[in-house]
């Protein structure tokens, strides 16, 4: 076999071992993939990605092929007695070797600058919808600064409008971080940071705290759902209306409860108390896809667990485990399933070829039998 | 203690048993092994809890390490592979190996060597005793503020971390001065500095990169763990403190300190990659010079690790421009590197395999690196797996590469004895195949969205396949290093076979005695003529080496430092006073007690047997400043450093807008005084030490009594005026309060250190211990001492002047509550307490009112949150479903 071939081999069992990564990634399952981006800012990003592996990948080629054509000479020549040329250096080649990298470098430099200016928090639009998100040991609050509506974990936003998020923090640091939507911005107590984006498919993507903040750091999970233009005015409308009153006895049995137990100390529910916010609002927990920050599908039987397992499900969480009976979850589940958003149907709200149970398969399960184990 | 030269047996007739001598020897070399096995240790700890990690993470919702326990063993492997193995490990080689190749007898400073070494022991110690004080520190090797606050971890965790890692700090910083001393005055006649040996300049740019950052994580810490301990805080958001300025001062160590933990490395490929092609290192200025580029450039790329928390378009765009500019130097050293391969006679065992592994891999660490100076890709892959990624590409495929390529290609110099290679072929497919099928995955779920620090993950997010693999890749990393420790068991046992020269190409010094060396190094007079870094090719080329009969030395011509006890001694007592400052117990007195001791000891103790010999080894320094004083200047270095990193953070907050004046400024007239005394006792220092140049011993003792009545003088109005302030202020209500005490308080400490020096100088000065020439003991205080009164002018001008002129603007920015979420947080007591909610009476009306007290105008207007007052729909009670 002469040379050539055998370097035209390795180079492409090269390629072939970059390809396959790539062609994995495509392939794999839905999962918050930077590269498949859902807002315009993303896309930017996953296109700066894409220029900076093409450099990546040209100067990996050149020096694993200089280093596997010195590595094939060294196996030819082994046998060989004399001494290799005694070279001390070369500087023509060494200038070369300087300024080439710089002219790479400078060619990356300018899309860099122009994208920190671009996607900055501060270049966001006039038009965008201000949401106050403040980070909190473990869960996000998210306010809509022009309607009043509050909501936990999940912010509704509708396609093709730019969202700008005041971000801050009321304990420890946190950063938040939609992979999909933009890039994350830390939560800093004592400072305020923005964070802009513009949704432009429909869908829930999922994001979660990226800057260790305690125990359940991997537990602060987010998503966003975005809605078509028409179906969010109609969210916004009912998120500002209370749910209805419960019927069923189990459920009123459980508005009885939330009172009883305090819950209504940290928790707001529209209609029964307005300023608490130490925890979630709940005014319309039962239409959100997830509890517990992300971690469980919104089931009843999650719900009952959650309520009655709070510090196994979620370490270090601040809701206090109040020793409820399995007959008290199970009331209380059935009243928050009840404060639903008056009029409108989450599950159903996805107008696109998305069917709503799809985007609920994309929901992360989180393996209960672990959990059983340890009650 | 002279040694006999000729036959090695005679140095060592006066045999101790080994453990006695480990603990009191200078030897360099032993040192060096001492550092070697230790950081080995430690690196099989940290390589358990990585295990540990990767089984947690190897399949989703595990439940081996849950919340607080997984961040605690995320922090003990974070800590231990970079302060307890990578760093030191460095110091281990450069220990045995440079003054060897610089053709020394020993470091510039044995017993300070042998300091560095326990501090970073007993550091260790230190560190993992964490367990008995609660618990190990959580919130990662970064341990940003205010996660590490006392609020989020009330245990002494903390506190321990912190301690623990200032001792390992003085270590690096002791141990980091010592390699530049002995390289700047220990060279062998003839080397100039365009001969010294590639791992020579790694070593040394990574020295100056150790004495002038350190600070920066001292600085750093001693903040936090001040703000835990006494509530005086610069972090603080809620009198105006920021946390970001922890993240500032921590990386202007941590960024610096990644190439602490990258160069040594560059500088041993450079030394074995001609040794194993049979070829001069190619480009030797510009690789020197590369070396030296990338550790000055290393100062000023910090903040690319805050690309997510500045939230400055200006910064960014900077730091990525700094932080590109790295490749540059770091590209040269690889095609370098390549063309000494190029056409090289390539011997294939496992060092020069280990060599290749590492260009191949390093390289593909240093790519994504270059993605991460694109700020909007940082963005996004900010603390996440491509980063974890990324990090281990650069230390392990990097650094530890290397590290193993180091041992296989110096072991038999250490012991005489070769590592069997089959075994090492073996560790190099594990480890390189290994490397690839842990790590890579690892970009992918960056790529894919996955955050580093999680100790979970759910089902169903496309990461199962990649943690699975990667978790399976750490295995066979592991499976390598336990080949490669039952490598070195065997081969320990194997006969003894290397000659002087064992690989047969290799031309730096340290091939050109014994293996293992005697305890001399050398027991010849090298030659003088040095052509190039490779003396030992020049030397044969030129018919010099062998050297002939004549050149061998006479034992009487050899002399040794003498072995002592006391850098143990008060390594430990330091460890025991630190223990005693986590405990909060009076401990810490037994322990000052014992350093004290030590050092005063230490002082008294001479490194050679007579002052002849210790003049007679001076006198061969290539420079005419003796060792003892290079060094303290070195040290004043780092203590400029700490004290320009505490100015910044108070001018960080004072221009930032963030601090507000009490009524009351601290009295200038009092400072005033003050200073008069101390810059009196800077001039009777110095006329003091005049006199004992000139033998006039009287007056010097008389004006060093003088200089420690005024030291003492000023320690005692800085008491005063402390206590009078402390009688109407609370300094943690008070951001310019804060920063009064941590800067006076700071500055004080160094004056009672320059106390106990002069006051030791003084003692010994009693009992007539200087002359003429030997005067360090005097000259280094005094030098010391005139830092002090230096740093207090600027501390009288920054603290004390400058408030009358600037009081900053006219409302305090940011007070640290954007959306007024601190005042609803109080509403069921002390924030991120569990306390429990009472039971409401019959109502549904909340019993507690939420708070009413409004953030500041400015804020509101910027802001305008949901509060109070604000107009939110349809949310009275009224409505309700009672």
């Amino acid at each position: 076999m002469n040379r050539p071939v055998a370097l035209r081999s390795i180079f492409l069992a090269f390629w072939l071992a970059c390809l396959f990564p790539g062609a994995a990634l495509a392939a794999s399952l839905p999962t918050p993939n930077i590269l498949d981006a859902a807002s315009p800012n993303a896309q930017e990003v996953s296109k700066l990605f894409w220029l900076v592996m093409g450099f990546s990948i040209f100067v990996m080629a050149i020096v694993t092929a200089f280093m596997i054509a010195g590595i094939v000479g060294g196996i030819r020549d082994r046998n060989k007695d004399e001494e290799p040329p005694q070279t001390h250096g070369n500087l023509k080649l060494e200038v070369a070797w300087t300024v080439i990298p710089l002219i790479i470098l400078a060619i990356l430099l300018v899309p860099t600058l122009r994208a920190i200016y671009q996607l900055d928090g501060f270049a966001a639009p006039d038009n965008a919808i201000e949401i106050n998100v403040v980070g909190r040991q473990f869960w996000w609050e998210m306010a809509y600064v022009d309607s009043g509506v509050i909501t936990a974990n999940e912010v509704v936003a509708p396609v093709g409008t730019p969202l700008k998020l005041n971000l801050a923090s009321a304990d420890t640091m946190h950063s938040f971080w939609l992979p999909q939507l933009a890039g994350k911005t830390d939560l800093i107590p004592g400072n305020q940071r923005t964070l802009w984006f513009t949704p432009d498919r429909e869908g829930v993507f999922y994001g979660q705290c990226a800057e260790i903040c305690g125990d359940s750091h991997a537990n602060m999970r987010l998503r966003l759902v975005a809605l078509s233009p028409e179906n969010y005015q109609t969210w916004l409308a009912a998120a500002q209306k209370p749910a209805e009153v419960p019927q069923a006895e189990l459920a009123v049995a459980g508005s009885q409860l939330f009172i009883e137990k305090g819950c209504v100390n940290c928790h707001a529910v529209q209609g029964v108390n307005t300023y608490n916010r130490t925890g979630p609002d709940l005014s319309h927990i039962g239409s959100r896809t997830s509890i517990a920050a992300g971690m469980l599908p919104n089931t009843r039987e999650n719900m009952i667990r959650w309520l009655r397992y709070t510090d196994t499900v979620k370490p270090g969480v601040a809701m206090p485990n109040l020793g409820l009976s399995q007959e008290e979850a199970e009331s209380l589940s059935a009243y928050l399933e009840t404060l639903t958003l008056p009029g409108f149907d989450m599950k159903r709200a996805f107008s696109g070829d998305k069917p709503a149970a799809e985007v609920a398969a994309t929901l992360p399960r989180t393996n209960l039998a672990s959990l059983e184990d340890k009650e | 203690m002279s040694i006999a030269v000729g036959t090695p047996e005679q140095g060592t007739a006066k045999r101790k048993p080994l453990w006695l001598d480990l603990l009191t020897t200078v030897d360099h070399k032993k040192i060096g092994i001492m550092y070697l096995v230790t950081s080995f240790l430690f690196f099989g700890v940290g390589g358990v809890a990585a295990l540990l990690i990767r089984l947690q993470l190897s399949r989703p919702n595990m439940s081996v390490l849950v919340g607080s326990f997984y961040n605690q063993i995320l922090t003990a492997h974070g800590t231990t592979m970079q302060f307890l193995f990578i760093i030191p490990i460095a110091a281990g080689f450069g220990n045995y190996f440079i003054p060897l190749m610089i053709g020394a007898r020993d470091m510039a400073l044995p017993r300070m060597n042998a300091f560095a070494y326990w501090l970073y022991l007993c550091g260790g110690i230190l560190l993992y005793m964490a367990p008995l004080f609660g618990g190990w520190a959580e919130g990662g090797w970064v341990m940003y503020f205010p996660f590490a606050s006392s609020e989020y971890q009330p245990t002494a965790g903390v506190d321990s971390w912190i301690l623990g890692l200032q001792l390992v700090g003085f270590s690096s910083i002791f141990g980091g001065i010592n390699f530049i001393v002995t390289m700047i005055n220990l060279r062998t006649p003839g080397m100039g500095w365009r001969q010294l040996p590639m791992f020579g300049w790694a070593m040394m740019a990574t020295s100056f990169l150790q004495v002038l950052a350190t600070p920066g994580i001292t600085a750093a810490t001693v903040l936090t763990l001040l703000d835990r301990t006494t509530g005086i805080s610069l972090y603080n958001p809620a009198i105006g403190g920021d946390p970001v300025l922890y993240q500032h001062l921590f990386w202007f160590y941590s960024h610096p300190a990644v190439y602490i933990m990258v160069l040594p490395w560059f500088g041993m490929v450079s030394e074995m990659l001609p040794t194993f092609t049979r070829k001069p290192i190619f480009g030797y200025t510009a690789l020197a010079g590369a070396t030296m580029g990338i550790a000055l450039v290393s100062y000023l790329v910090w903040a690319h690790h805050m690309f997510t928390s500045m939230g400055s378009p200006i910064l960014n765009s900077v730091f990525a421009f700094t932080t590109m500019l790295v490749a540059v130097p770091t590209g040269v050293k690889i095609f370098n590197w390549l063309a000494t391969i190029w056409k090289g006679k390539i011997v294939f065992n496992t060092a020069m395999l280990m060599c290749l592994g590492f260009l191949f891999l390093f390289t593909i660490g240093g790519i994504t690196g270059v993605a991460l100076a694109i700020v909007p890709f940082t963005w996004q892959m900010h603390d996440t797996y491509w980063v974890v990624a990324h990090f281990h590409n650069i230390l392990i495929g990097g650094s530890i590469f290397i590290v193993m390529a180091g041992v296989f290609y110096w072991f038999p110099k250490m012991t005489g004895k070769f590592l069997d290679e089959r075994m090492g072929k073996w560790l190099f497919w594990l480890w390189f195949v290994g490397f690839m099928v842990t790590y890579f995955p690892q970009y992918i779920l960056g790529l894919l969205g996955m955050p580093r620090r999680i100790y979970t993950y759910a089902e169903g997010l496309g990461w199962e396949v990649w943690n699975a693999a990667s978790s399976i890749g750490s295995l066979m990393l592991a499976f390598g290093f336990l080949l490669f420790i039952y490598n070195v068991i065997v081969s320990l046992r194997g006969p003894r076979e290397a000659g002087p020269n064992p690989w047969g190409y290799g031309y730096s010094l340290e091939w050109a005695t014994e293996s293992p060396p005697p305890a001399y190094n050398f027991g010849v007079k090298l030659p003088t003529d040095f052509r190039s870094e490779r003396p030992l090719y020049d030397w044969q080329k030129m018919g010099l080496w062998p050297v002939g009969e004549e050149a061998t030395l006479r034992a009487s011509e050899i002399h040794l430092p003498n072995p002592s006890i006391w850098p143990l001694v008060a390594s430990v007592g330091l460890a025991l006073f630190l223990a005693g400052m986590v405990l909060q117990g009076p401990l810490w007195v037994a322990g000052a007690a014992v350093a004290l001791f030590a050092f005063i000891m230490w002082a008294n103790e001479p490194a050679f047997d007579t002052p002849e010999i210790e003049l007679e080894v001076a006198h061969h320094n290539r420079t005419r400043i003796s060792n003892g004083m290079m060094s303290a200047y070195w040290f004043l270095g780092s203590e400029v450093a700490l004290f320009l990193m505490i100015f910044s953070a108070y001018f960080y907050l004072l221009f930032g807008g963030r601090m507000a004046f009490p009524e009351e400024l601290p009295n200038v007239n009092l400072a005033l005084l003050n200073t008069l005394f101390l810059v009196s006792s800077s001039i009777t220092v110095h006329v003091a030490h005049h006199d004992l140049s000139h033998n006039k011993r009287r007056t010097f003792l008389f004006l060093m009594a003088v200089t420690l009545a005024f030291g003492t003088i000023f320690l005692g109005i800085t008491g005063f005026e402390w206590r009078e302030i402390l009688a109407h202020a609370d300094p943690r209500e008070n951001l310019y309060l804060s920063a009064f005490f941590t800067i006076t308080g700071l500055h004080m400490l160094h004056v009672i250190a320059g106390l106990i020096m002069l006051g030791i100088a003084f003692v010994r000065g009693t009992r007539g211990h200087f002359t003429r020439e030997l005067q360090n003991g005097v000259e280094v205080p005094v030098a010391y001492w005139h830092l002090v009164d230096g740093v207090w002018i600027f501390v009288l001008l920054i603290v004390y002047v400058l408030p009358i002129f600037y009081q900053g603007p006219e409302t305090v920015r940011n007070v640290g509550d954007p959306f007024g979420v601190y005042q609803q947080n109080s509403i069921i007591g002390e924030q991120g307490e569990n306390t429990p909610i009472p039971t409401l009476p019959e109502s549904t009306t909340p019993a507690v009112a939420p708070s009413t007290e409004a953030a500041p105008a400015e804020l509101e207007d910027s802001l305008p949150g949901p509060q109070e007052g604000d107009e939110i729909p349809d949310r009275s009670p009224q409505e309700g479903s009672n």
